[in-house]
């Protein structure tokens, strides 16, 4: 083994257990909800909400606490200033959202329940066109908690996590954004990346727009429609009728919601289906079958029934492929990313702290 | 001349004053006309004497040796509740029924027979140490039934799980079956990068490439 092959493997003692003393944390920055993999077995997803106070009234409501996460913030945004700084997929220059932004982060590792002493190495994963000034945003960020940062696409950690290195396009469906990368063996640049804006809050919006035109009667916030949509969501051909319950005037009222539901699912596909067609079609025409057969999904979009389908059947004008679920979808970036900051030599960590 | 009966005895009698007299004036200590039955009372007596002394020691040891038993057993009896072991058992069998037989013997061999006080102090200790014996004998055989019985619930359980764990696996293939969870993950157990993983030089140059485009981000802060 050479020296360097000594140093790559050197984050792991002569016995095969990983280096004690170092947490490696991988993370799956998301819009709408960010995933935390930890090398000491942790792994938690909390949603990419924040809320602080915002009164003293509203203080003592919570007991004093200066800043509520995810679910707790989501449900009492009325009593906070709530923030979701990643709602667009990168992080604004503005100090109220990179406040925003480093509490959430600082919430994500602290889930993942380092010990007192640990030096903590993290990779970030981050939507795949973010911009260099917004990957410099997330290292601020984390910066003060972390002892050293790598920052990569989030669909690359997919792949890496994977062992899909080679021919592969791997689909990263986000609340914000969906990711396309296509692997080659190489790191992926720019040409090898789509990111849409049409995701799983596009959903969510359709189906808010379209329910409240089918049904203006029926009264619902987006969060409703979420959770809806995270139950009902189907892009099968047959499915059971779906029947919503939603108040109207105070009284509970059956909806059915199936065409609705059907067709803001379907919106995502389009778009989805021209930038697969458009990596595939500009790939190496010797290697376009093999890419075709690897199609991967992750992230919360793939957990849509049928979806898989509807794809295979649209590159089907290409010449045909396989698509397939990842088995973790939620935390396949996170997972991924995990992966790459054992693998990272210890070298690399040193340089970067 | 022919003296009778008790002239001769009276002349005897004179002489023997007599003699008795110039004796005790020479200094000599009265000398006692003592007859057969009278010296063999005093032997008897002496040795009486002598054995009734030696029987109140022998019964004082067997009162100390009795009380050292006691102390024995109770400290035995301790020790078997502990651990019971029956070798421990056997070998104080053993030293007890030779105790036993030596005092036995030390009874029978006593002048005027055996001590009816101290063979029923003896058999009253032994009956009490036989007992003693016994109920440990009990305590051994419940605990070696109780071992039995969890032996038996430990083999009992040991298939109860290996039907549980052949119920689950039934269970995770008809799951595995019914939904497809899609590619594999590998993400359970990730132990860094090794030279024998596949694809090992290109994950390597990959980490390398990553690692510069960090350093590139990192200066740009600085």
């Amino acid at each position: 083994m050479s020296e360097e092959d000594k140093k790559k493997t050197d984050t792991v003692s002569e016995d095969g257990n990983l280096r004690s003393g170092v947490l490696y944390i991988g993370v799956d920055l998301g819009t709408s909800r960010t995933a935390v993999s930890a090398s000491n077995g942790v792994r938690e997803s909390v949603l990419t909400a924040v809320g602080y106070p915002k009164d003293i009234v509203s203080r003592k409501l919570f007991a004093g606490r200066n800043v509520l996460f995810g679910e707790e913030a989501i449900n009492k945004r009325t009593s906070l200033n709530f923030h979701q700084p990643l709602a667009r997929g990168v992080i604004k220059d503005d100090d109220v959202e990179k406040k925003a932004a480093e509490d959430i982060i600082r919430h994500a590792l602290g889930v993942a329940r380092s010990r007192k002493g640990d030096l903590i190495y993290v990779v970030i994963g981050a939507p795949a066109q973010a911009s260099m000034d917004n990957k410099r945003l997330i290292i601020e960020s984390v910066r003060e908690l972390a002892d050293s940062i790598i920052i990569c696409s989030e669909p690359f950690a997919v792949a890496y996590g994977l062992d899909r290195l080679d021919e592969a396009l791997v689909i990263d469906i986000g609340a914000g954004t969906i990711d396309l990368c296509r692997m080659h063996g190489t790191m992926p640049d720019a040409e090898d990346q789509i990111t849409l804006d049409k995701a799983g809050d596009h959903i969510d919006w359709t189906l808010f727009e379209s329910i409240k035109a089918a049904h203006p009667e029926a009264q619902f916030t987006i969060q409703m429609i979420k959770e809806i949509k995270e139950h009902f969501s189907s892009l099968e051909d047959v499915i059971d009728p779906i029947k919503v319950t939603l108040p109207v005037n105070g009284r509970p009222t059956e909806f059915d919601i199936t065409k609705e539901m059907k067709e803001a699912c379907a919106t995502i596909v389009k778009p989805m289906v021209h930038a697969l067609n458009r990596l595939i079609a500009t790939f190496d025409p010797e290697f376009q079958a093999l890419l075709r057969n690897n199609v991967l999904l992750g992230g919360g979009g793939s957990l849509i029934p049928g979806l898989d389908r509807v794809l295979e059947r649209a590159i089907d004008e290409l010449g045909g492929g396989r698509v397939k679920k990842v088995a973790e979808p939620l935390y396949a970036g996170a997972n991924g990313a995990l992966k790459i900051a054992h693998d990272m030599p210890e070298e690399y960590w040193e340089r970067l702290s | 001349m022919v003296l009778k009966k008790n002239e001769i005895t009276d002349i005897f009698s004179k002489r023997h004053c007599r003699m008795k007299t110039i004796l005790t004036w020479k200094g000599f200590r009265t000398i006692k006309l003592l007859d057969k039955q009278a010296v063999l009372r005093d032997i008897w007596n002496a040795l009486s004497k002598e054995v009734n002394e030696q029987r109140q020691f022998l019964e004082a040891e067997v009162s100390n040796m009795r009380q050292q038993i006691e102390a024995e057993k109770e400290k035995s009896e301790a020790d078997l509740i502990v651990s019971a072991p029956g070798y421990i058992i056997e070998e104080l069998r053993v030293l007890f029924k030779e105790l036993e037989k030596e005092l036995e013997g030390q009874l029978t061999n006593l002048p005027g027979g055996k001590s009816s006080m101290l063979e029923r102090i003896w058999s009253i200790l032994g009956q009490d140490f036989d007992g003693q014996l016994q109920v440990v004998d009990r305590m051994k055989e419940d605990s070696l039934e109780h071992m039995e019985q969890l032996r038996r619930r430990l083999v009992r359980m040991a298939k109860d799980l290996q039907l549980s764990e052949g119920e689950v696996t039934h269970l995770r293939e008809a799951l595995a079956t019914a939904y497809d969870g899609g590619e594999a993950s590998i993400y359970q157990s990730v132990q860094g990068l090794s030279i024998n993983e596949p694809d090992f030089e290109k994950k390597r140059d990959l980490l390398k490439i990553l690692f510069e485009q960090n350093l590139e981000i990192r200066k740009s802060l600085t």
